[in-house]
C-alpha cells in the first residue's frame, strides 16, 4: 500500500529558479503535475490520484489539517461553542430527543375591541424575549400564537375556548415536536438554566401526582372506578387554589392527546354547562377529569411553584398559604389575573429585575 | 556542601517537582516531556476551576463535566403523595377472580330477583327531591355519615332469597384471570322485563356462541346498575355503556368487545367474527364511506379515506337512526375513550337526546372528527340484521334479515311487548334445524 505513505520528504531549494529548472534533473515530465504547490506546504496527496482508500489514512487528515491550518481551527472552535455553549451569533447543534415547542399566547382579549397601551406592548415585549431567550439556550421552538377575539369564538358559541384549538393547529405545524408547553402572557421564565428534559420529562410518571387526594381545592371524586395509573402520564398541570391552572402546562403528543382536544369542547356539554364554566376550558377540563377516568388516568399533577408559581395577589383568599406564592429559585412565575386590578407592568418588571439580580452576570461569560 | 562523601540524600533522584513523593509513587509522576507536562497542569488546573465554579456558582465552566446539582422540583413535592396511587378497580373494590371465560349470572334467580325488588337489592334512602322514590346505592359507596342508608340484612342461607340476593351482589365482582380470549361478547339483561323463559334462552344463545367460536363471554343484570342510572334519571338503555365498561374491565387483555343486546338472537354459531368482518382485509370493502350518520340525509358523513386498520369502533345503522343494539368496540385509548365520553353524565341528563344512547352517539360522531375517523359504519345485516314482521324477498336489501344471516335483531320489541313471542319464533327455528 504504497499509495498510502506520508507524503515524501521534498527537495527544497532556497532561491530556485524556474519552474522548469527545478525539476529538470529527475522527472521532467511531471512538470505539469503539480506535486508540490507553490506555498512550499505538501500538497493533500503528495501528487498522487484521489483514491477512496485515502480516507481512511489518519496522514491524510494531518497533511489536510497542515495544509488548511487556520480554517480548521476556526472550524473546530466553531463546533466546540456550538456544541458545548451557548454563544451567540453561532448556530447551535442539540442532541436532544424530545422536541419542545412553548406556545405563548399574546394578545389575549385583545383585538379592534382593546387597543393597547405603552404599558402593555412593554409586558408583551418582555415575555416575548424571556421565552425567546429560554428557548434558545435549550433548543426549543418558541412560537406565539395571537389569541385576539374572533368572530367564530364569539358569545353564547365558545368565547375564549381557543385553547384547545390552537394546540391542535401548533401540533399540526410542528409534526416532529413531542412535547408542547403552553405559556400564558403574563408569565415570566425566571430559572432559565433550567431545561425541560431534566426539570420533568426523565423519570416523569414518579414525581407527578396521580392523585388529588392530597391537595383537592375542588373537592373531587380522590378514587374513582375504572382509573389504570400505570398508564403513562401525556399532561402535566398545577392546581392553584381554585382548582385546575391552565397559564402554563404541558402536553404530549400522543392518541390520548389526540382525543382529549377533540372532545374537549362539545356543543352538548356546553350549552348546560356555559353559565356555570366560568373558567371555559379549564373547568371543562376539569368536569370531563371528574367524570372520565380514561382523561384521569393521564393527567400528572405537579405542585403549583414548579411551573406556576403565583406573586402575592394572586389566589388572595389563601394569601397565607406559602405553597402558592413564589420563592427565590423557583422556575417560572405566573402573573395570573393581573390584569384585574393590578399592576401588570409593575409586576413584570419587579420580576424581570429580580430574575437578573438571581443570576449575576459571570466574569468570565463575554456573551449575554 | 558535598565533600566527597555521599550522604544518602545523593542518591535519591532529582525531584522534578516542589514535593517529595516515595520512591514507589515516583515513576508515575514522573513526565519526561516538558510540553506534556504543561499540558497535564492547564488541565488540571481547569478541572479544578470547573469543579468550584459548578459547586458553588451553580455555573459549569465545562459544561461536559457538570457538577452542578440537578434540576430538580423534589423539594416541592410530598413524598406520601407521590406514592399514592389508586387500585385499578371496576365499580366495587373488592373483586373476585375467575377462571371460566364465561361470565354470566345465575339466571334461574330472575324471579327471585323480582320477587326480592330494588329496596332488598341495594341500599337505599329517600330521594330528596322526590320523597316517594328510593335512592339506591351500592355497598362500596363513599361512607354514609348521617346513617341514612339503610339496609335490611338477613343471612339466612337457607332462604333462596337470600342466596339470589347473595349471587346478585358477588357476580359483578367478578373479574377473568386467566389467557385472555381475543373477542368478548358482552350482554345486558333484564329480569323486571322478562320471564325467566326468554332469558335462559337468550343466555343460553350467547353462552353457546362463545363456546363454538372461543371467545370470552360477559353478561350482566341491567339492575346492576340501577344506582347509577338513576343518578340522573337515564333510561335503561344507557345501560350498556356501564355493561360494556365493566366488561373491560373484566377482560383487560381482550382486543375487541361485542355489546349484542338482549334484543338480539345469534343464529349462526359458525360464523367467526374475525375473518368475517374484523380482519382490515375484509372490513375494508363492507365500511360504508361518505354515509350520513343521521340517516336517511344527514348533513355530516362519515369520511371516504378511513384505513380499515384505524377503525375502533363498528356500529350498524337502521333506515332511521343509529342502531346501538350491536357494535363492536377496540381496546384501546379510542374505544375506551370514546366509550367513556358517550356515558359521559351530561349526556345522560341531557334533554335534546330524544333517542338516549343513539341521538348521544350520533352527536359525538358529528362533532369530533377524531372520534368519526376511527368510527366504521357497515351494513346492518352483518352485526345486525332487523326482524320484520312480512318476510323480505329483496336480496338486496342492506337492513332485514333473511336466512343465513348471523344474528336477528328486534330492536324496539319491547314496545310492543312482542320480545317473547319473536324470539320464540327464531328459536324454534333453529331447534327444527339441528334435528
Amino acid at each position: 500500500m504504497d499509495t498510502l505513505d506520508v507524503p515524501r520528504q521534498r527537495p527544497f531549494r532556497l532561491g530556485g529558479g524556474s519552474k522548469s529548472e527545478l525539476y529538470a534533473e529527475n522527472d521532467l515530465e511531471n512538470v505539469g503535475d503539480e506535486k508540490y504547490s507553490r506555498v512550499l506546504k505538501p500538497s493533500v496527496l503528495g501528487g498522487r490520484r484521489y483514491s477512496v482508500l485515502q480516507l481512511f489514512n489518519p496522514s491524510f487528515y494531518v497533511s489536510l489539517f497542515t495544509r488548511y491550518k487556520k480554517t480548521a481551527i476556526a472550524l473546530i472552535t466553531l463546533l466546540v461553542l456550538s456544541v458545548f455553549t451557548d454563544a451567540p451569533f453561532v448556530p447551535h447543534i442539540f442532541f436532544r430527543n424530545p422536541q419542545v415547542v412553548i406556545i405563548l399566547a399574546a394578545n389575549e382579549g385583545g383585538g379592534v375591541q382593546k387597543w393597547k397601551g405603552a404599558q402593555e406592548w412593554s409586558v408583551e415585549r418582555s415575555s416575548i424575549n424571556n421565552k425567546k431567550q429560554y428557548a434558545q439556550k435549550h433548543g426549543y421552538t418558541l412560537t406565539i400564537k395571537d389569541m385576539t377575539v374572533k368572530r367564530r369564538y364569539s358569545h353564547e358559541w365558545r368565547e375564549g375556548w381557543e385553547k384547545a384549538d390552537i394546540i391542535k393547529q401548533t401540533m399540526r405545524q410542528y409534526p416532529k415536536a413531542e412535547w408542547f408547553w403552553w405559556l400564558d402572557l403574563h408569565t415570566f421564565i425566571m430559572e432559565t438554566q433550567i431545561p425541560l428534559e431534566e426539570y420533568f420529562f426523565e423519570n416523569l410518571d414518579n414525581k407527578t401526582y396521580r392523585s388529588v387526594e392530597y391537595f383537592n381545592p375542588l373537592q373531587l371524586p380522590v378514587d374513582v372506578p375504572y382509573v389504570d395509573v400505570t398508564k403513562p402520564v401525556e399532561m402535566i398541570i398545577a392546581q392553584d387554589c381554585g382548582g385546575f391552572n391552565l397559564g402554563s402546562f404541558l402536553v404530549h403528543r400522543s392518541e390520548w392527546t389526540e382525543m382529549l382536544l377533540d372532545v374537549w369542547w362539545d356543543p352538548a356539554l356546553y350549552e348546560q354547562m356555559h353559565m356555570i364554566w366560568e373558567h371555559k376550558e379549564q373547568d371543562a377540563l376539569e368536569t370531563l377529569f371528574k367524570t372520565q377516568p380514561w382523561i384521569r388516568e393521564r393527567i400528572g399533577f405537579v405542585p403549583l411553584r414548579t411551573m406556576n408559581a403565583f406573586p402575592p395577589g394572586a389566589c388572595s383568599e389563601r394569601a397565607d398559604d406559602p405553597q402558592f406564592f413564589y420563592h427565590n429559585r423557583d422556575f417560572v412565575i405566573n402573573m395570573a389575573g393581573c390584569e384585574w386590578g393590578r399592576d401588570c407592568w409593575g409586576e413584570m418588571e419587579h420580576y424581570k429585575a429580580l430574575s437578573k439580580a438571581l443570576h449575576p452576570k459571570k466574569w468570565y461569560k463575554l456573551w449575554l | 556542601m558535598h565533600l566527597g562523601v555521599p550522604t544518602k540524600d545523593n542518591f535519591r533522584p532529582k525531584s522534578n517537582s516542589g514535593f517529595n513523593l516515595p520512591m514507589g509513587l515516583r515513576k508515575y509522576t514522573r513526565v519526561r516531556n516538558w510540553k506534556r507536562r504543561h499540558f497535564a497542569a492547564v488541565a488540571v488546573f481547569l478541572l479544578l476551576l470547573n469543579a468550584i465554579t459548578s459547586k458553588f456558582l451553580d455555573v459549569a465552566f465545562l459544561p461536559i463535566f457538570n457538577f452542578s446539582k440537578p434540576h430538580s422540583f423534589s423539594h416541592l413535592t410530598r413524598k406520601e403523595a407521590l406514592a399514592k396511587k389508586q387500585d385499578n378497580h371496576g365499580l366495587f373494590k373488592k373483586e373476585i377472580k375467575v377462571k371460566d371465560r364465561l361470565i354470566y349470572p345465575s339466571v334461574e334467580h330472575a324471579p327471585l330477583l323480582r320477587e326480592l325488588t330494588l329496596n332488598n337489592l341495594f341500599k337505599s334512602k329517600p330521594d330528596p327531591t322526590d320523597m316517594e322514590s328510593l335512592l339506591y346505592f351500592y355497598e362500596d359507596d363513599i361512607e354514609d355519615k348521617n346513617n341514612e342508608i339503610k339496609e335490611k340484612t338477613v343471612d339466612d342461607e337457607s332462604n333462596p332469597l337470600n342466596v339470589a340476593k347473595k349471587s346478585f351482589k358477588q357476580h359483578g365482582r367478578k373479574v377473568f384471570n386467566g389467557k385472555s380470549p381475543e373477542i368478548v361478547l358482552v350482554t345486558g339483561i333484564d329480569f323486571e322485563n322478562f320471564e325467566l323463559g326468554h332469558l335462559t334462552k337468550v343466555v343460553q344463545n350467547r353462552v353457546d356462541y362463545a363456546q363454538a367460536n372461543g371467545y370470552g363471554l360477559y353478561v350482566r343484570w341491567i339492575q346492576e346498575f340501577i344506582p347509577l342510572l338513576q343518578e340522573y334519571k337515564s333510561d335503561k338503555s344507557w345501560a350498556k355503556l356501564f355493561v360494556m365498561r365493566a366488561a373491560i374491565h373484566a377482560f383487560p387483555n381482550a382486543k375487541y368487545f361485542w355489546y349484542l343486546d338482549e334484543s338480539a338472537f345469534i343464529m349462526r354459531n359458525d360464523i367467526e367474527l374475525k375473518s368475517y368482518m374484523l380482519d382490515p382485509e375484509v372490513l375494508d370493502p363492507i365500511m360504508l364511506r361518505d354515509t350520513s350518520i343521521v340517516p336517511p340525509s344527514g348533513a355530516i358523513k362519515t369520511y371516504k379515506h378511513v384505513k380499515a386498520e384505524n377503525v375502533k369502533f363498528i356500529i350498524t345503522q337502521t333506515r332511521t337512526t343509529i342502531n346501538t343494539d350491536s357494535f363492536i368496540l377496540v381496546n384501546d385509548v379510542y374505544g375506551r375513550g370514546l366509550l367513556e365520553f358517550w356515558s359521559d353524565p351530561l349526556f345522560r341528563k341531557y334533554p335534546n337526546f330524544p333517542e338516549k344512547d343513539a341521538s348521544a352517539l350520533m352527536h359525538i360522531l358529528q362533532w369530533h372528527p377524531v372520534l368519526l375517523s376511527k368510527t366504521a359504519i357497515i351494513p346492518g345485516r352483518t352485526i345486525a340484521s332487523l326482524h320484520s314482521g312480512t318476510p323480505v324477498d329483496d336480496p338486496n336489501d342492506l337492513v332485514h334479515y333473511i336466512d343465513g344471516d348471523l344474528l336477528v335483531n328486534f330492536k324496539g320489541c319491547a314496545e310492543h311487548h312482542t320480545c317473547e313471542l319473536v324470539l320464540d319464533s327464531y328459536w324454534k327455528k333453529t331447534h327444527e334445524e339441528k334435528k
